[in-house]
């Protein structure tokens, strides 16, 4: 989005891409939060993790929407942030190195979701 | 960098409304939720029960068995965030399709947004530990 000459998407399709993420992951996370709540409280209360209540999502027949609800949650994060650089940021090649730099680290959390719970 | 000019007083002066503070707040608290899935993401990879290391794994056991108030209010402030974050960015997406624009309108929502998210954590809050 920040520099014409390197920029994946102008600015138009960025602005429909951020509304489309946020209106799809309005009824996920009501999904996830539920899907967790229900999770701590149908289980007895010790030994509770946050990483057990998502091995149980990852396990249960619900692991798609779970996936799901992951990619669109750091894309979501990856255009955020991609937005507070272009606004903070002030020198172009600056700009360039953090969104990449973002997006990189973006893949590799994906990955690391997708290994740890669900692979 | 240019050298240190001197400007007028802007954010020392400017009375704080509710429009400027929600608004900051809610990309104060996105980017604060990106910060706290990645540190979530390494906490629960450390707390599990595959990890060969019985070091990290005794540090994790004890950071979350502790109950102590520095990691629960961390919680607490991770929640507050994620709920204010989610209604208001509903807010966003009401005003994107130009509704609800006019001031009165403005405060209106912005009032119901703070209601929300107090309410969703205080009782997310008490389902989760009572």
């Amino acid at each position: 989005m920040t520099n014409k000459k390197t920029a994946i998407l102008n600015e138009s399709n960025y602005w429909w891409l951020q509304r489309l993420f946020s209106i799809i992951l309005i009824p996920l996370f009501i999904w996830f939060s539920i899907t967790l709540i229900s999770f701590v409280t149908s289980s007895p209360l010790e030994g509770i993790t946050l990483a057990k209540a998502f091995q149980y999502i990852g396990l249960s027949s619900e692991k798609f929407i779970f996936i799901f609800f992951s990619a669109i949650t750091f894309l979501h994060v990856s255009l955020g942030i991609e937005e507070i650089i272009d606004d903070y940021i002030h020198s172009e090649k600056a700009k360039l190195v953090a969104s990449i730099l973002v997006k990189i680290l973006i893949i590799r959390l994906m990955n690391e979701v997708y290994i740890f719970y669900i692979g | 960098m240019k050298q240190n000019r001197p400007l007028s007083p802007h954010l020392t002066v400017y009375k704080p409304q509710l429009t400027a503070m929600l608004s900051i707040y809610h990309r104060i608290t996105g980017s604060v939720l990106s910060l706290a899935i990645i540190l979530l993401l390494f906490f629960s990879k450390v707390t599990s029960l595959q990890l060969e290391n019985y070091f990290l794994y005794n540090i994790g056991y004890l950071i979350n068995s502790s109950g102590h108030w520095i990691v629960l209010s961390c919680l607490f402030a991770i929640l507050f965030s994620l709920y204010y974050h989610f209604f208001n960015g509903i807010r966003h997406l009401i005003w994107d399709r130009a509704q609800l624009l006019e001031i009165q309108k403005v405060y209106q929502t912005g009032y119901i947004v703070l209601t929300l998210t107090v309410l969703s954590t205080i009782t997310t809050w008490y389902i989760l530990f009572f």
